[in-house]
């Protein structure tokens, strides 16, 4: 017990004694010479940011967990977000954070798993822009028709600036076309690209505009899918065609703007209608209108010739002849009808002349007869009315006497 | 800057195709038949004119410090190009 008792003391004097920063130091020490440099996978979880742009999430795996800082200086250079459950690999240094006794890692590089950082970037902001509705067919403007100025925003030095000045020069080169000359890859070209689009919009008179460059790495149109990108498009009065690559590279850019040329030769086409084609159409529409015309009038002339031709005009006598003879029966008619007429009228006119002479008192009296009135002046026809001693007036037919009844018989 | 044009070209052509096939249907009168294809000629013409006035000019925009706009001509180089 002694011995022991002792051997206690002895180790007691013996001890050394760390504070709780020393014992921090060494194991910091400790920890990052022996991981200076690695790679873990992991699932994001926990994560936070901060106002300064830096992030701090957990990495972790069925059983374990690591947690990690993101350092906005670093984190600049990561192109997607991170998210809660993204699949990562990252790379860095394991150190401590002594105030709160933690070890972590503290993350240079982050690459998504499964799709590459640049996909996984571009499938966030395509996600995000969509449900903003920057994508929407109800903010489509029309592209021109036949378009003054066209405004093209690429690189003059690029293979898209040749590809579309050579095919406008084939399809109707008396275009106006301003050119902004920009950088189309490379660290700030988004930025450039988006004021250019700005620009192209307050110099005013722009009737459509053309934005990409050629064909490239997904790297080497990165550009077109940024947000500040995006922005300037959507923002942008002037219809745009977006021209980015080849046919098969979709970018933001693409979903954003007016119209999407699967390359520039064909954003060229887009905007501007083919002159040869188009005097066609219109010397064939004046064509078309002058034998439409020409047509008409012979139909005209041709129903007028018809109408000629007919007998009645040909020989016009015969409309008015038939009714001529009409006319003439029926003036024989009626003179015939008016002589039956007036002949009765005569016939009976005389009858009853011949009557009212044969009718005439005086007539009477001129073969001899005469007349006798009574007192009363009326004629008397009878006896009856007659008595001895009446006077009455006999007309001869020459003067006239009085005389007195005596006998009646 | 923009200019104002009594008609856009392919408003102008619309409406001259739309004579073309009304005077094609033979419906009208002569009267209007005449009217219309004068209307149609005078379309037509309009059209060629937008057409044959066009001018070719191919001009670089550059922005000086203070913002301002200054347009550069780039045609030369076009015609090297083609030559």
């Amino acid at each position: 017990m002694k011995t022991n008792l002792f051997s206690e003391t002895k180790h007691t004097t013996q001890r050394k004694i760390y504070t709780v920063t020393e014992i921090t130091r060494d194991i910091q020490s400790l920890l990052e010479e022996a991981f200076p440099e690695v790679w873990v996978e992991g699932e994001v979880t926990n994560l936070s940011q901060s106002a300064k742009g830096h992030a701090y999430f957990s990495l972790k795996d069925e059983t374990a967990l690591l947690k990690c800082a993101l350092f906005a200086s670093n984190g600049r250079s990561v192109k997607f977000k991170l998210e809660n459950g993204l699949k990562v690999l990252c790379y860095g240094g394991i150190s401590t954070y002594p105030p709160r006794g933690d070890y972590q890692l503290i993350v240079e590089k982050i690459e998504p798993q499964g799709l590459g950082a640049l996909q996984l970037a571009f499938e966030q902001l395509k996600k995000k822009l969509e449900k903003e509705g920057l994508f929407a067919p109800k903010h489509k403007k029309p592209i021109p028709f036949l378009p003054d100025r066209i405004g093209i925003v690429t690189s003059l030095s690029g293979k898209a600036i040749r590809d579309i000045l050579k095919v406008i020069g084939e399809r109707f080169k008396e275009v106006h076309i301003l050119i902004r000359d920009v950088r189309v890859q490379g660290e700030g070209s988004a930025e450039e690209i988006a004021e250019a689009i700005r620009d192209l919009n307050a110099f005013g008179g722009v009737d459509v505009l053309l934005v990409g460059r050629g064909g490239g790495s997904m790297e080497d149109l990165w550009a077109f899918n940024e947000e500040v990108m995006a922005r300037a498009i959507f923002a942008s009065k002037i219809p745009i065609i977006s021209c980015v690559g080849h046919e098969l590279d979709f970018t933001i850019a693409d979903f954003v703007a007016d119209v999407r040329a699967g390359t520039p030769s064909m954003a060229a086409e887009r905007v501007v209608p083919d002159k040869t084609e188009l005097l066609e159409t219109v010397d064939d529409h004046r064509h078309r209108l002058r034998s439409a015309l020409l047509e008409k009038v012979e139909l005209l002339t041709e129903r007028l010739r018809a109408q000629r031709q007919h007998i009645l005009f040909r020989q016009p006598e015969r409309l008015f002849l038939p009714k001529e003879q009409h006319l003439d029966d029926l003036t024989q008619t009626a003179s015939q009808r008016m002589a039956g007429v007036l002949t009765g009228v005569e016939n009976r006119f005389l009858l009853q002349v011949g009557k009212l002479e044969t009718l005439s008192p005086l007539k009477v009296l001129q073969r001899g007869f005469s007349v006798t009135y009574g007192l009363d002046g009326r004629l008397l026809q009878e006896t009856a009315s007659l008595s001895v001693g009446d006077k009455v007036t006999t007309r001869l037919r020459r003067g006239a006497f009085k005389s007195r009844v005596e006998r009646i018989d | 800057m923009a200019e104002k044009k009594e008609m856009k070209f392919e408003d102008a052509l619309k409406k001259l195709e739309e004579i073309v096939e009304n005077l094609e249907e033979g419906d009208l009168s002569l009267d209007e038949s005449m009217k219309r294809y004068e209307e149609g000629i005078r379309l037509s013409k309009l059209c060629s004119k937008r057409l044959e006035e066009a001018k070719k000019k191919v001009e670089l925009l550059l922005k000086s410090e203070d913002g301002k706009f200054v347009t550069k001509s780039l045609e030369k180089d076009e015609e090297d190009d083609r030559s």
